[in-house]
């Protein structure tokens, strides 16, 4: 998988965390995250988060992280 | 001969309350009823009627010259006189209003005698070449001289006349011919009334009155912004369209709808034969109730221009000659590539675009060949460029993906607060309603970083401008709630009657923090805070509120956030559920609400339900018999990078121009050109046909039947004018491709698609052609609570659900300027052009915006020594173009504007990839830029002209060159 493609998919969960991580609990906050990559994202790009926070070069927020924990637990 | 016609489309033009008659004077709104008796004929009218127009209504037709149902009465023809019981003279009875018990005589032989007198003035200055003028048949000066019995002039043509006034031919549509004036007002009381635009005067007075365009300017050069009002308005052949001048009256008519902007007019094509000789704003249009713009009144004539492509086309790669090819040929070359496509790369290597150009149908049969015949979920629209934060952001807080209002609204409303949006360029009907509204005495504020027309033209002034800087929509509209929150102006009885409570306190206690105040947020806007707080104050103490919004909040990186943030505003105020208020997204183009409604997101099927949703897949897949998939599919962008990184191969694209449309233009071409098929269905070659080795011919909206969804969710008819020039109506190449393909999809007629729509769409059960036809246009929800359709939404409830607050926290976008690109450039329309241009450019409206140009303040211009006209080199991260300078005091310092209706321009050759948050809808309003002074057109400029050079020659070698070398 290129640099490129996971970087763009960890650039878009990244931004996804910085607008719905205000005014709410963590539970919230993550639950929102993961529903929404869940809701909007293609199965492909989800896969690519996935191998992209398993890199250390990627730098994902740590929301998105609990994020993907939260959807890998609740498939 | 029409042999075309569909029966099943006749007779629907005509509608149910049929405006069609002039009854002589606007409608009284009064709702108390008074008695009147006219020619002993007893009539009961809303009190404030004028004579004229009771009588006309007992089908009494007195003559008038100067009246119109769509002015206000003026009095000057003098031909309207009647008697009336009690009253001295013989009073006009277009000013004259009813009353209680009053006695009307419209005809005895003294009346008769004095409008015979009056029209012997006039005729007695009128050329008499009746039957070689172009309004021959459909003059109402011919008809009034007919009612009133003139049979001669006895005053001759020697005396003081104007019968050698010039002819002013200098607009492209239409002409003024001075010597058949009779200074009857009508067009400037149009242009003033309906337009708004005041471009025109009567000066002189007495025998002098002349109309004038003001300082001695032609059409052309002055104010006047071409909507045709006066040519409508004119009862002589002094104004008339030159396509009339041309050909000749028209013989036969047909309603329908305009295929450019959201507003959705509704229109009469006069028609000869199968010709358009000319568009007439419908005055049954609920949209646009008898007005238009420049676009759809005039600007038709790109659909029977040489550059349609009527033949289908193939090719095997993108430096070839195209061929030109049967329809058979075509679509199984088609076929064999999309197929051959996903047996190697996988079933998900392909996909769709639809086009809010094109009809609900269309795109509903495109999104079902993606799910049912692709058998995956890679479907988007155009709008995923425009609208898709309305989309996500109204859905998640007003519980529907769509505008709450109808355009007439507007004309309760107290505040208007229009946000990021440009009316009069973009949505120029609905901005004449808007200028009269606010001539009414309406407050506006506007929040714009440019200053937009309405903030200062003839009669209409903003209250407050709050001139933003590019990308802090959100720090705005939340610092105005924080205003209205901070000094209690909420709207509590609303708040807990029709909001979630937990929503709203979660909200409430953050907008209330002090980081969102004015004086805090002041910085981060550029808004003074004093005007912030008037406007706030404004907007929250109205008796009622509208919020009107556009592109210039949905296209950026927050642009979800900003359109959840302004249903938060409407909410905390009350501003919901009643006429005068609300949410309302000003819709790009013609069909943007439709092709979203139709399920042309990937995650959506039609009616906004999620393709995860068991029970709508279920209902779909028996209907479609075939299995759905129940994951989300692919959105542009991500179709984008995946076709970049080698997973997404073939592409079919209809009616959407994506090469010019979407942001980093090199981007999307290093995309395009790594796809194995891309298949385009359009009118002309556009430039993403230029990456194409299929090219389907498409059908103009004169050639189809259909229907097209406005912005108020009114979904109108559109009906077939001539026979499609390719033979095949757009929805019947997308069923003849499925059948290639493996899947029948049966319908003879579009309203069958219509049916299949509202047998698995709850919100488009009760719609149906038939209805259509019956009540001209429904806004949807339309099904067995509200058969007639639903003009104002949330009424009750929201959607059977309470309100949500969402929060908005104002997240600075990525794309800063700094010391390399001091400069945010933002974009936006021209009243002339549309979209990408592909239509307008190929019309007379090239006269007013041939070339896209950047405005750029003075204080900018002179730092780096450009001055007007000057070429201007634009860099920024993404790439650099250069276009033309015009220096303007409409932008702020260290902002620029431009628009992108010319692909030369590469516009979005310099707009980058940053997105909104939420949906990937692109970030076109904010770009870090640097410009300088120089003396050609960038690199990729030239670049572009060689390859569309070498585009044109594989076109026009599609009969048969040689295979070209690059
Ligand atoms: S075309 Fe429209 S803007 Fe121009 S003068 Fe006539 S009414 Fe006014
Ligand atoms: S141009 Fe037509 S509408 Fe205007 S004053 Fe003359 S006759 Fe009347
Ligand atoms: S306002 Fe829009 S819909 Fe109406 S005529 Fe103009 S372009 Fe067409
Ligand atoms: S129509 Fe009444 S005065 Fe002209």
């Amino acid at each position: 998988m290129s640099d490129d493609r996971l970087k763009y998919v960890v650039d878009m969960a990244n931004q996804i965390a910085l607008n719905l991580l205000h005014g709410k609990e963590q539970q919230q906050c993550v639950t929102e995250i993961s529903h929404h990559i869940n809701r909007f994202w293609a199965p492909s790009m989800r896969a690519q988060l996935a191998e992209a926070a398993s890199n250390d070069n990627y730098q994902l927020e740590d929301m998105v992280i609990l994020a993907l924990k939260k959807i890998k637990n609740d498939q | 001969m029409i042999t075309y016609y569909d029966p099943k489309t006749e007779p629907a033009v005509n509608q149910s309350a049929d405006l069609s008659k002039d009854l002589g004077t606007p409608p009284s709104k009064s709702t108390v009823q008074v008695s009147v008796q006219i020619d002993g004929v007893d009539i009961v009218v809303p009190e404030g009627t004028s004579v004229l127009r009771a009588a006309a209504i007992a089908d009494i037709n007195i003559p008038k010259l100067c009246a119109s149902d769509n002015l206000e009465a003026f009095g000057s023809c003098r031909l309207c006189a009647v008697e009336i019981e009690g009253m001295r003279g013989m009073p006009a009875s277009c000013t004259t209003p009813v009353r209680e018990g009053m006695k009307v005589q419209t005809q005895n032989p003294k009346i008769a005698t004095l409008r015979r007198n009056v029209m012997e003035l006039y005729i007695s200055d009128h050329p008499l070449d009746c039957l070689t003028c172009p309004a021959n048949g459909d003059c109402e000066l011919q008809d009034m001289a007919g009612a009133v019995g003139l049979r001669e002039v006895r005053y001759g043509f020697e005396g003081k006349n104007h019968l050698d006034g010039a002819t002013d031919s200098s607009n492209p549509y239409f002409s003024f011919d001075d010597s058949k004036c009779i200074a009857c007002s009508r067009c400037v009381r149009a242009c003033e009334e309906v337009q708004g635009t005041f471009a025109l005067t009567v000066e002189g007075r007495g025998f002098d009155s002349r109309i004038s365009t003001g300082q001695d300017n032609n059409f052309l050069e002055s104010d006047c912004v071409s909507c045709g009002a006066c040519v409508q308005a004119c009862p002589t052949a002094t104004l008339t369209e030159k396509s009339v001048i041309d050909n000749g009256q028209p013989d036969h008519s047909i309603i329908t709808t305009c295929a450019y902007c959201g507003v959705g007019c509704s229109f009469r094509a006069d028609m000869q034969g199968d010709k358009v000789i000319r568009m007439v704003p419908d005055k049954n249009g609920k949209a646009n109730q008898g007005h238009s713009c420049v676009k759809g009144r005039f600007a038709f004539g790109y659909a029977t221009h040489q550059d349609r492509i009527t033949s289908p086309m193939i090719r095997d790669n993108i430096e070839q000659d195209w061929r030109e090819v049967s329809w058979e040929e075509a679509l199984a070359f088609a076929a064999k590539r999309l197929t051959d496509i996903q047996e190697e790369h996988g079933r998900n290597s392909i996909g769709a675009i639809t086009s809010s150009r094109c009809t609900n149908e269309e795109t509903y049969l495109v999104q079902k060949l993606v799910r049912a015949v692709f058998q995956n979920n890679n479907v988007d629209t155009c709008a995923r460029v425009c609208h898709s934060p309305t989309g996500y952001g109204l859905k998640a807080t007003l519980n529907e993906s769509a505008g709450t209002q109808t355009f007439e609204s507007v004309m309760q409303a107290d505040v208007v607060l229009i946000i990021g949006a440009n009316p009069t360029d973009a949505h120029p009907v609905f901005g004449s309603l808007l200028k009269r509204r606010l001539r009414q005495g309406a407050k506006l504020v506007v929040a714009d970083p440019r200053s937009i027309d309405l903030i200062d033209s003839p009669h209409t002034k903003a209250q407050h401008h709050l001139k933003l800087r590019p990308g802090t929509n959100v720090a705005l509209i939340n610092a105005l709630a924080h205003v209205i929150v901070d000094e209690g102006l909420e709207d509590v009885d609303f708040i807990q009657s029709r909001c979630d409570d937990a929503s709203f306190q979660q909200w409430y206690k953050h907008i209330q923090d002090q980081r969102h105040s004015p004086e805090n947020t002041m910085e981060i806007t550029g808004v003074e805070a004093a005007e912030l707080r008037a406007a706030a104050r404004l907007y929250a103490s109205a008796n009622n509120g509208a919020i009107y919004y556009g592109l210039g909040v949905t296209e950026h990186s927050q642009g979800s956030s900003s359109v959840m943030a302004i249903a938060n505003l409407a909410m905390v105020t009350g501003n919901i559920g009643r006429e005068g208020v609300g949410v309302n997204p000003l819709r790009g183009q013609n069909n943007v609400q439709g092709s979203c409604d139709m399920g042309s997101f990937p995650h959506e099927l039609p009616g906004y339900r999620h393709v995860s949703d068991e029970s709508t897949r279920n209902l779909f897949e028996q209907e479609w018999q075939v299995s759905l998939d129940c994951e989300p599919g692919l959105r542009i962008p991500n179709m984008f990078e995946a076709a970049i990184h080698g997973d997404f191969k073939g592409l079919y694209c209809q009616g959407e121009d994506i090469a010019q449309s979407d942001p980093n233009t090199q981007h999307v071409q290093k995309a395009l050109s790594s796809m194995k098929c891309i298949i385009v269905q359009d009118i002309f070659l556009n430039e993403t046909a230029k990456y194409a080795h299929v090219f389907l011919p498409g059908s103009s909206f004169m050639e189809k039947n259909g229907t097209f969804t406005n912005a108020e969710r009114r979904i109108s008819r559109v009906r077939k004018l001539m026979p499609a020039l390719a033979g095949k109506e757009d929805w019947q190449v997308t069923v003849a491709l499925a059948k290639v393909l493996g899947y029948e999809m049966n319908y003879e007629h579009p309203s069958e698609i219509m049916d299949e729509i509202a047998r698995l769409t709850p919100t488009f059960s009760g719609v149906s052609y038939d209805r259509l036809d019956q009540l001209g246009s429904i806004q949807w929800p339309c099904n067995e609570k509200t058969p007639l359709g639903t003009p104002i939404m949330h009424t009750e409830d929201f959607v059977g659900e309470k309100g949500k607050f969402a929060i908005t926290e104002y997240v600075a976008t990525p794309e800063k300027a700094n010391k390399h690109f001091p400069l945010l450039l933002t974009t936006g329309r021209i009243l002339s052009q549309y979209n990408v241009g592909a239509q307008t450019r190929r019309t007379a409206n090239q006269v007013w915006h041939d070339e896209d140009v950047l405005e750029i303040h003075p204080n900018d211009a002179e730092d780096r020594g450009i001055n007007d006209g000057d070429w201007v080199g634009i860099a920024s991260r993404a790439g650099t173009t250069a276009l033309r300078a015009l220096i303007s005091q409409r932008v702020q310092p260290g902002v620029v504007y431009t628009t992108f209706h010319h692909p030369l321009s590469g516009a979005n050759v310099v707009t980058t990839d940053n997105s909104d948050w939420a949906t990937n809808c692109p970030e076109y309003k904010v770009t870090a830029v640097q410009a300088t002074k120089v003396d050609e057109p960038s690199q990729w400029q030239a670049e572009y002209a060689q390859f569309s050079q070498r585009q044109a020659k594989y076109l026009k070698n599609k009969n048969g060159g040689e295979v070209a070398k690059t």
